[in-house]
């Protein structure tokens, strides 16, 4: 029941997007397109369920004073080797992340999971906590990339999907475009639950 | 204090491990992603000269960072060249693969490398954008913004402009790098003919004071980076100097090179070297603006705009004073050099 609950909740009850507002800064970067979307929540959730198991696992054996440096080495680590195995084996998808992967180390929700979970868990639990944190990121980020693929370019994951005549809305693949589409959807998130509390 | 030293220990362990996790990781991978770039550009090479059966690698002389292609055919006739051509655009360096025919006109070229704003910048990589510079010559790179006949994209003319910068720069390197030298015949040089980057500077030198014969290398007493040449004409009697000079002007280092009668009067001065705003501060190397400093001496190098007499190209004052103060600093400190030979011969 437990380990479900850890996986689940990270889509809807404590969405790390929507509801808990945090890595902001991947979010709106990478969300311009579908593809960049998958490619980053994927790489952001393999970090992020190494770096909880691995700081669950130490969380005896490290010093509660130096812990916050601690995991920042854990979890740069992992993500320079998330780096160089893409770069390596999946050259496309590394060079259109380009820039935003060395930013999954200050991506707040794998530290911000680290200290407010992973440290006083087990590591099963953080596991699932790993997963479910990692999907439900994903997952946002698919859904504002979808808003602002289709209305910014006219296309999903490449695909054509509007009328030869439909003129893309490039705003919504600009700076603005994203802010404006994560507004509304935290709105309409906010409203659902609001409902449900009824 | 002790447990001080145990926080550190503790922190040196934990960063040692992962050090050595991404020693591993990364002597695995870096083979594999060498290889795969290298593959990579081998295969945008045959896809712009499909022709070309050899590609024989090639790195400039004077900018060892700089590597091109010869492509031949399978009878070993010359087709072209190859190269790639970067420069910084609005958000992001921008690496353009381009190949080019033997008389410097440009076949086809790809950009390989970018991360400008998406639907603007990123329009570069589409495929009308090649087709506006296909069968281009050197002077014919330019900008429909600057006065030329390149379409810029859209929204992206800084993108553009990088990207026909960024050709005119290799272009020029690689042309630089084929070019014979000719010096003529009765130059009296040590220069060896193979040493490419003397050969350019003593060009340049004759260029800027045609009627020298011999051109005698001296380094001032007091500063042994100041390099000044004493030009000679076939009597051995000195006509006056060139020396180069450089200074940051707006965004680039600008570098002169200036010719100097017996008197230190500015002869003639050319431009080595700079990269201004295009139209404004670029227009420093145009002829008109050069012919300002003819005749001048230091006293009277000081621009408009400080009271002097130099004119200044409209909206490039930064650019017109770096070079004026330059040139006067340069020729003080040449001046006080010969003072310290001379009165230093008398003694």
């Amino acid at each position: 029941m437990t380990f479900l609950n850890e996986l689940t909740k990270g889509f809807i009850k404590e969405n790390p997007i929507f509801v808990i507002v945090l890595g902001m800064c991947p979010t709106l970067a990478v969300s311009t397109s579908v593809n960049n979307a998958i490619g980053m929540g994927f790489a952001a959730t393999f970090v992020l369920i190494c770096s909880n198991i691995i700081i669950s696992m130490i969380k005896d054996i490290t010093p509660d004073k130096i812990r916050i440096p601690i995991y920042i080495v854990v979890i740069a680590a992992f993500v320079s080797i998330v780096d160089m195995v893409m770069a390596a084996y999946t050259p496309a998808l590394h060079k259109s992340l380009g820039i935003f992967i060395p930013l999954i180390v200050v991506n707040c929700i794998i530290l911000g999971r680290a200290e407010a979970f992973a440290n006083r868990n087990t590591v099963l639990s953080s596991l699932a906590d790993g997963i479910g944190m990692g999907l439900g990121f994903t997952f946002s980020l698919i859904i504002v990339a979808t808003i602002r693929e289709i209305l910014g370019s006219g296309t999903w994951l490449g695909f054509k999907v509007m009328p030869v005549t439909y003129d893309p809305m490039l705003v919504a693949i600009l700076a603005p475009g994203a802010f404006i589409t994560l507004g509304f959807l935290m709105g309409m998130m906010q409203m659902m639950k609001n409902k449900r509390s009824r | 204090m002790k447990y001080i030293i145990q926080l550190g220990l503790i922190l040196l362990i934990f960063c040692a491990v992962a050090s050595g996790v991404l020693a591993f990781v990364n002597s695995k991978t870096q083979p594999v992603i060498a290889a795969r770039k290298a593959l990579e550009e081998e295969q945008t090479r045959k896809e712009l000269m499909p022709e070309a059966k050899v590609f024989e690698e090639k790195v400039s002389a004077e900018d060892s960072t700089f590597i091109y292609y010869i492509a031949k055919d399978d009878k070993d006739a010359l087709l072209g060249y190859c190269f790639i051509a970067a420069k910084r655009g609005y958000s992001s360096v921008i690496r353009t693969m381009v190949a080019m025919d033997d008389k410097y006109t440009i076949i086809n070229m790809k950009v390989i490398d970018q991360n400008e704003t998406p639907g603007l910048g990123t329009l570069c990589q589409d495929k009308a954008f090649p087709e506006r510079f296909k069968g281009r010559g050197f002077d014919e790179l330019k900008a429909d913004k600057d006065g030329g006949t390149i379409q810029s994209i859209t929204g992206a003319t800084i993108t553009t402009r990088a990207v026909i910068s960024s050709l005119k720069d290799a272009i020029q390197i690689l042309k630089d790098d084929l070019a014979e030298i000719e010096v003529p015949a009765d130059m009296q040089t040590e220069v060896k003919p193979l040493d490419k980057k003397a050969l350019r500077a003593l060009k340049n030198r004759l260029e800027v004071l045609p009627e020298a014969k011999t051109f005698v290398e001296k380094k001032a007493l007091a500063d042994s980076n100041f390099v000044y040449y004493i030009a000679m004409d076939s009597l051995n009697k000195s006509i006056g100097y060139t020396v180069e000079a450089s200074k940051q002007g707006y965004c680039s280092e600008i570098k002169l090179l200036a010719a100097l009668d017996n008197e230190l009067n500015i002869r003639q001065i050319k431009v080595l070297n700079q990269d201004e705003t295009p139209a404004l501060g670029a227009e420093c190397q145009e002829g008109y603006f050069l012919k300002r400093f003819n005749g001048k001496s230091a006293n009277a190098l000081k621009v408009d705009k400080d009271g002097g007499m130099i004119k200044s190209i409209a909206g490039a004052t930064i650019t017109t004073r770096a070079i004026t103060n330059c040139l006067r600093d340069t020729i003080t400190k040449l001046k006080s050099e010969l003072q310290a030979r001379n009165t230093g011969g008398s003694k």
